[in-house]
């Protein structure tokens, strides 16, 4: 029975050093990265794989518990909704007119969106 | 050798530490995209830090702190990025 319990509080310190890794992560990255676009891939990051690594440690800690089980409630709500946020700032970053920066090789978005499909803003 | 309630304590020290750079994107950012993707990210940071303040004080009701951040960054960050893209908010 101890060693179930010291083997739990390994995994869960683990899971909760994983998550403060992809956190620190994605600040370096939001705070030295030369693109809006460049910067929405740490900060989502951030979003899902740090607070899932960091509930997740929460979860194995407390179990099937009133408390655990409202972490699981809030670490598949940032799960879905973290990428759906991501995607939706980068789409109106680019129609709004955020130029890509310097290093960019490729840019397939901006064909394919056509100069007629940019809906007019009304006035 | 450290306890769990004391990594845990180091966990919220990197966390509050980690706001510093998203808080100087929300205020300096180039363009307007920049802070609305550094603010998404300062509510995030703020539902984690709330959640394992509530798992660390054992207190049930701190976690629903929690849960009403991460839902209010996430209407707030897709109405904003809405009303850049087209122009109006519905």
């Amino acid at each position: 029975m101890d060693v179930i319990s010291t083997v739990l509080d390994i995994i869960s310190v683990v899971l909760l050093v994983i998550g403060l890794i992809f956190l620190c992560l994605g600040m370096l990255g939001l705070l030295r990265l030369p693109d809006v676009y460049n910067r929405l891939h740490a900060t989502t990051k951030v979003a899902t794989l740090g607070a899932l690594g960091v509930l997740l440690s929460i979860i194995i800690q407390e179990g099937y518990t009133p408390m655990g089980v409202k972490a699981f409630t809030v670490a598949i709500f940032i799960l879905l909704t973290a990428p759906i946020s991501g995607h939706m700032i980068g789409k109106a970053a680019y129609r709004h007119g955020v130029k890509l920066c310097e290093g960019t090789c490729l840019d397939e978005y901006g064909p394919s969106l056509g100069p007629q499909s940019v809906p007019k803003k009304k006035k | 050798m450290i306890t769990l309630e004391q990594a845990n304590f180091l966990a919220l020290v990197v966390m509050v530490v980690a706001l510093v750079p998203s808080t100087y994107r929300v205020l300096y950012g180039p363009t307007l995209p920049d802070r609305i993707a550094a603010s998404d990210a300062v509510g995030n940071v703020l539902a984690m830090i709330f959640a394992l303040y509530a798992f660390q004080g054992s207190s049930i009701y701190l976690m629903d702190v929690a849960m009403l951040l991460s839902i209010i960054s996430f209407v707030g960050t897709v109405i904003v990025a809405k009303y850049l893209d087209t122009g109006e908010v519905l």
